[in-house]
């Protein structure tokens, strides 16, 4: 247990923590969002943010002709490829995540079936992406090439600030201020709220529910596709397997911050990136992996409905 | 009432015992057909370049027995066994190579964990292996009599690698990760050892860490010079990037299970000046004849590549020798020698080799270059 | 149309016939069921012969296993209506109970048994006891938890293997004549079949009295099943024990079978495979759970031929599967309704709209 490297490093792992904690805010709105219409918990939510990283390296390699051995671009020509890439790892995370509503979901939840049935089903999706995925990958993981220089842009008490952190970490707050004001503002927002609290009122009081469904949906992918292309342009590596872990970490701060509350998944993505780049100093990163579950644990038993214990009809956000 | 009844029993008790008489019982004939020499390893998955560069060794060298003795009773095709290099697909398909009675040797199983789970299964059939590239020492306890291996074991290599590092970077400070596989702890325990006073720090990542940032922070506070991974090449990559990324100068160094054509390709600027061992010889540089045969027969020589195509030689001399059975042949390669392209190769009692070097190679521009062998 | 797909529903039929026979005719049909299963590994039907693997093996491993475990699990969720996604934790409590006492002491199989077995209904109590109170999803996380924390835990600590697992299990000692040898996975598979049916016996006593009606109790309603008196937490405990029980069986013989076993082997994706195989097939319905799990089981194992896009199309034939018949191929019919009568009901006009 090495104490000394997280009193020494203290910084530097905070910054990391609250980089590698933005993915997980923008990852776990899309399980809360979903729990908070349908209480279901997305299983396939994990595959929408694969996805999203791989729309991100086709667009990046493919229509913005970046090469992998290339030097990175600079100026308007960076930050239009950048551009490019985050809104089309949107889109296809969007996309996606409304087929596999439609697809997987649909037709069961207008058969009232068991929730049981649905998450085998949701689980069935999973599997199939991920699989469908690793014969076209051929199971290599596959590299994203550099876009953008990493440089530091200064230091703070000894932690080294990277540029490309903290454009991660700018743009996800912005993308969940703007979701804040869609769910609290918009017309679409006021259903998917009044959905979540009550199915059957809102329907009556003329509520299209496939719509504020569809709309949750193509929402929470907005959230990983974005999470998807901050992801991969800091870590420059992705696999048909990246879902998996990724999304037990960002369902596990969703539940932390209380699923179904989006203060809550913000406030849990951020609070699992830091305590797993904490405890990784502490404990070595090998248990990494339990001490984020066993912190899961203690809070469900001791409160049940996460640290803000709200629901996404309160809409405090 | 009482026909019914009896006529209920009869067909219940005939049904029964049909059950036992009409399913054909599984035959277990001797070898009608052909021999056939087995290659077991990864074929798909992200590990299939190592399987794919193995099992060409042992097609070329087929390829060229059958075409010097064209009346040979062997199979022109190589029974290919597909284990991922995961010991958890292995374990299922053993035991049904086991039960061919046509594979009277086997080539692998290329990966140590793959290893130790065919080997049990392997043994109790009789069924001769050698491995060219399963490193860990601990094997032989799995088979004792099957079990022979075409190259040193991490025994050899750990201690290699650690030279490596320590003779090309002047003051060395170490710090060593591994990645919690069989493989890797191993290797890593004998790195240790010969490290010594050498080593600053030490981390495990298991499979699936993407985020290295905890222990790159180890190791810039350890003030390390050199970072040691005995892990594989995917996660290998990713490693480096960060740690380039994140301003660390270390020199970079792995073993045999970073060196693959793919780690250049994922760690692109970040690979250059890594060092590797591998207790392997390319084939161009120990016989640049063959390897150009061998690139125009239709295959290219990779890793490991010239340990496999050894080992199958050494079966197929067997063979030729007059040895058709499971046993005669396992008799025959734990007794005699045999004059491969990278040594030579005469088992011990305990199934190993002596003998040879394990060589150092660094990247280059892009590509893996061979330093040679690493000095005592 | 579904209806007409199964007509009077194959469960309801097949429990009018059993109803209707005569003592004897249940006994024969009985045996000859029973010595069909045991008589199986020597079937070689190109039907439903596995290329790839060993069919033996694989009757014993994953069919036989998931059978086992599928009964086990479907206490858990299917009669009591406990989400349980951790199940492969008490597999692998028995495994390495089997395994570290198996090469660490000179006990031999029938010995670690019990301990095995004993060691995996522990966990269940420990885990159950604070966790059973939360409802529906906060438990299915809170075992999916738990079975990652077992299996993370085992790898990294190397006082048992860390990720290299344990090798050199030993086998069982010889049994009436027949040999536990690595190579022949016919013993261990009549071994694993006669647990099952053991069990299944056991199981279906239970569900019959008492507990069996506290845990339909609980699943339909856990309130009012309080109260009416029922003390739940404890049934509750007393499911979550015994399909602990029953994966800790499976885990020892599995651990006896493979000779050594890696900490990888026993990941998240078991327990959701026998979570499936218990939903597919029928929640709370015996027969269906069977019958899901020897489909789900022996499925991607018959079609290995297509080797590549197999797991793909497994992962199809799930989501197919939920949608086209969401309760399962045999689902749950109330047995306390049920009417040996029922090809008379229409003259009664019962639940006729009127």
């Amino acid at each position: 247990m090495d104490f000394a490297l997280l009193r020494d490093a203290f910084w530097g792992l905070t910054f990391d923590g609250i980089a590698l904690g933005a993915i997980y805010a923008l990852i776990s709105l899309g399980y809360t969002l979903v729990y908070g219409v349908l209480r279901l918990i997305n299983f396939a939510h994990s595959e929408v943010f694969m996805i999203g990283t791989f729309a991100s390296l086709v667009t990046a390699t493919g229509l913005m002709g970046v090469n992998i051995d290339d030097d990175p671009r600079t100026g308007a020509s960076m930050i239009f490829t950048l551009l490019v890439c985050l809104v089309i790892a949107m889109l296809a995370s969007a996309i996606t995540a409304v087929l596999v509503e439609i697809v997987a979901y649909r037709r069961l939840r207008q058969r009232g079936a068991t929730k049981l049935a649905t998450l085998i089903s949701a689980i069935g999706v999973s599997i199939s992406l991920v699989e469908l995925f690793r014969i076209i990958t051929d199971s290599l993981p596959r590299e994203f090439p550099r876009i953008m220089d990493k440089t530091f842009l200064f230091s703070f008490a000894g932690a080294d600030i990277r540029n490309d952190k903290v454009m991660v970490i700018i743009a996800a707050g912005l993308m969940m201020f703007a979701l804040e004001r869609f769910i609290t503002k918009s017309r679409l927002g006021k259903g998917i709220r009044a959905v979540s609290m009550d199915e059957n009122t809102s329907t009556l009081m003329g509520v299209n529910i496939n719509r504020v469904i569809t709309v949750t949906f193509f929402a929470g992918g907005l959230m990983a596709g974005a999470a998807a292309f901050f992801y991969i342009l800091v870590y420059e590596n992705t696999s048909f397997k990246v879902g998996f872990f990724l999304g037990i970490s960002a369902f596990t701060a969703a539940v932390l911050g209380g699923i179904g509350n989006l203060k809550g998944a913000l406030f849990g993505g951020f609070a699992l990136g830091l305590m797993e780049t904490w405890t990784s100093a502490v404990f070595g990163t090998a248990w990494k992996a339990v001490i984020s579950f066993v912190i899961l644990v203690l809070v469900l038993l001791i409160k049940p409905t996460g640290l803000f214990g709200e629901s996404i009809q309160q809409a405090r956000v | 009432m009482k026909k019914n009844r009896v006529l209920a029993v009869v067909a219940a008790v005939a049904m029964a015992t049909s059950s036992f008489v009409a399913f054909a019982p599984s035959a277990s004939a001797a070898c009608s057909s052909k021999l056939k020499i087995a290659y077991q390893g990864p074929l798909t998955g992200p590990e299939a370049a190592l399987g794919i560069n193995e099992l060409n060794g042992v097609k070329f060298a087929l390829k060229k027995f059958l075409a010097a003795n064209k009346s040979a009773n062997v199979d022109p095709v190589v029974y290919e066994v597909d284990d991922q290099g995961d010991p958890a697909v292995a374990g299922p398909i053993a035991p049904k190579v086991a039960a061919e009675e046509c594979v009277v040797a086997l080539v692998g199983p290329a990966y140590s964990g793959a290893s130790r789970v065919s080997l049990p299964i392997y043994e109790a059939a009789m069924l001769p292996i050698i491995t060219p590239s399963a490193t860990n020492p601990t094997l032989w306890d799995f088979g004792k009599t099957v079990f022979h291996r075409a190259v040193l074991t991490d025994d050899y290599q750990g201690p290699a690698l650690a030279r490596l590092v320590t003779s090309r970077v002047k003051n060395a400070k170490v710090f060593l990760v591994n990645d919690a596989t069989d493989y890797s702890v191993g290797l890593a325990k004998t790195v240790d050892i010969t490290l010594a006073g050498r080593l600053v720090g030490k981390d495990t990542t298991p499979q699936g860490t993407t985020d290295f940032t905890a222990t790159i922070a180890k190791i810039k506070k350890a003030k390390a010079t050199a970072v040691i991974y005995t892990g594989y090449f995917s996660q290998a990559a990713v490693f480096v990037k960060q740690l380039r990324d994140s301003g660390s100068k270390a020199v970079f160094a792995a073993g045999d299970g970073v060196l693959d054509a793919q780690f250049v390709k994922l760690a692109r600027k970040a690979a250059e000046g890594v060092l590797l061992s591998a207790p392997a010889i390319p084939m161009e540089t120990a016989s640049p004849k063959l390897a150009a045969e061998m690139v125009k027969a239709g295959w290219t020589p990779g890793v490991y590549t010239t340990e496999s195509y050894d080992a199958a030689n050494f079966f197929l001399e067997a063979i030729k020798a007059g040895n058709t059975t499971r046993a005669s042949i396992e008799k025959y390669v734990s007794t005699k020698s045999h004059k491969g392209l990278s040594k030579t190769l005469k088992f011990d009692d305990k199934g190993e080799v002596s003998g040879a070097d394990v060589n150092g190679f660094t990247i280059k521009n892009g590509k893996i270059v061979l330093l040679g062998a690493i000095k005592a | 149309m579904l209806k007409l797909m199964t007509g009077m529903n194959l469960r309801d039929r097949g429990a009018a016939y059993w109803e209707r026979s005569p003592k004897w005719r249940r006994v024969a049909l009985a045996i000859s069921f029973i010595a069909f299963f045991y008589a199986l590994p020597f079937l070689n039907n190109p039907l439903i012969n596995t290329p790839g693997s060993d069919f033996q093996s694989v009757l014993f491993y994953p069919v036989g296993m998931y059978v086992l475990m599928a009964v086990g699990l479907n206490i858990v969720v299917g009669k009591s209506g406990l989400l349980d996604l951790g199940y492969v934790a008490f597999f692998a409590i028995g495994a390495y109970t089997m395994a570290i006492l198996g090469t660490k002491t000179s006990l031999n199989f029938w010995e670690i048994l019990p301990i095995g077995v004993g060691l995996a209904m522990l966990s269940g109590v420990l885990l159950g006891s604070p966790t059973l109170r939360l409802r529906g999803d906060y438990l299915a996380i809170v075992t999916l938890g738990f079975g990652e924390i077992v299996r993370i835990f085992a790898v990294n600590t190397d006082a048992i293997g860390g990720a290299r697992g344990i090798a050199g299990v030993p086998t069982p000692p010889d049994l009436f004549n027949a040999k536990f040898t690595i190579l022949d996975p016919k013993p261990y598979y009549w071994l694993l079949l006669t647990f099952t049916l053991l069990i299944i016996w056991v199981v279906r006593r239970m569900a019959a009295r008492r507990p069996g009606r506290a845990w339909d109790a609980i699943r339909q309603d856990d309130d009012v099943a309080q109260l009416m008196g029922i003390n739940t937490r404890k049934y509750k405990v007393w499911a979550f024990v015994l399909g602990a029980a029953v994966a800790g069986v499976g885990g020892v013989i599995y651990a006896s079978q493979i000779m050594s076993i890696v900490p990888d082997q026993f990941n998240l994706n078991i327990s959701i495979l026998i979570l499936a195989c218990v939903v597919f097939g029928g929640i709370g319905n015996l027969w269906g759970v069977i019958l899901g799990a020897v489909l789900l089981a022996f499925t991607p194992e018959r079609i290995r031929f297509l080797s590549q896009p197999r797991i793909l199309v497994f992962g199809i034939a799930l989501v197919v599967m939920m949608n086209l018949r969401p309760d399962g191929i045999l689902p749950k019919k109330k047995r306390e309704h049920f009417d040996p009568n029922w090809d008379k009901v229409e003259e009664s006009g019962e639940g006729a709209i009127k």
